[in-house]
């Protein structure tokens, strides 16, 4: 039987890629009869949701760098190797 | 290298661009300060043009930049406990032990979060969710950020980072049970 810290290194796991089956077929089992790794099952998912959508998100501060930026730093780094070449 | 190779370089280093900032904003929370080390990082990248080559762990390479640049800054500010968060990473004291008892199990059941839509409408949200972020350790807020927020594969990070399987394993393991743990204590008691 798996416990909950191998049961929740496995979902985790599980998130970003496919398990193979008898390590999925043990997860499942946990899962049935574990509320803890249940509900760490649901962060991961809002963990997930939260970071992917963080980009568009109003509240936050900006975590992509603006056209603005990307231009200035683009233009810099093309006078600097045109200036080495 | 021809001058097509060099503005090809250029080119690819915009990729990174985002992932630099992101990173420079989470441990920074200051726009202008955080273009100004991305634009550094950039351009000593291109300045340094044998690294630039190498291709595989482009990623790692600029991080690594990136971070001595926030060390200097942070050091010039006299803020020596910031700087050393970079540089002694993950080794010490921030271990899954410390979520699990030795038998494995939960020394504190995670909350069940039955509706994320309704927590990503919400302001508070949001702002617990950043902390928690600018609170993980480097090396499992980059493989984080990668996965979560850039979408790249176990394989790419695996790649992009010079990383073992297993590796990836265990940082995206420790950064999950961190940030939920964070919620928990942060968010909805």
């Amino acid at each position: 039987m798996l416990n909950c810290k191998q049961a929740s290194a496995l979902m985790s796991r599980a998130m970003d890629e496919k398990l193979p089956f008898g390590k999925r077929m043990a997860l499942k089992l946990h899962l049935f009869i574990c509320d803890g790794c249940t509900n760490f099952s649901s962060q991961t998912f809002l963990l997930r949701k939260a970071a992917r959508s963080f980009g568009k998100c109003r509240h936050c501060k900006d975590l992509r760098l603006s056209d603005e930026a990307r231009q200035r730093i683009f233009r810099a780094l093309k006078d600097v190797q045109a200036r080495k070449d | 290298m021809t001058k097509k190779n060099v503005t090809n370089s250029i080119a690819h280093l915009e990729e990174h661009a985002d992932y630099l900032f992101s990173y420079a904003m989470l441990k920074l929370k200051d726009v202008a300060l955080a273009e100004d080390m991305v634009q550094d990082t950039l351009l000593s990248a291109v300045a340094a043009r044998e690294g630039f080559t190498a291709q595989a762990s482009v990623r790692t390479w600029l991080t690594t930049i990136l971070k001595n640049r926030m060390i200097d800054h942070w050091r010039r500010q006299g803020r020596e406990i910031a700087a050393s968060d970079l540089v002694g990473d993950d080794g010490s004291g921030d271990s899954i032990d410390d979520f699990f008892d030795q038998a494995g199990r939960w020394f504190e059941m995670p909350n069940a979060y039955p509706s994320p839509d309704e927590a990503l409408q919400s302001k508070e949200f949001w702002n617990i969710f950043e902390q928690c972020l600018s609170r993980l350790k480097s090396q499992q807020a980059e493989v984080f950020l990668a996965r979560e927020m850039y979408g790249m594969s176990n394989e790419e990070i695996r790649e992009s980072f010079s990383l073992g399987e297993s590796n990836v394993w265990v940082l995206m393991h420790r950064a999950r049970v961190s940030l939920g743990k964070c919620l928990d204590m942060n968010w909805m008691k």
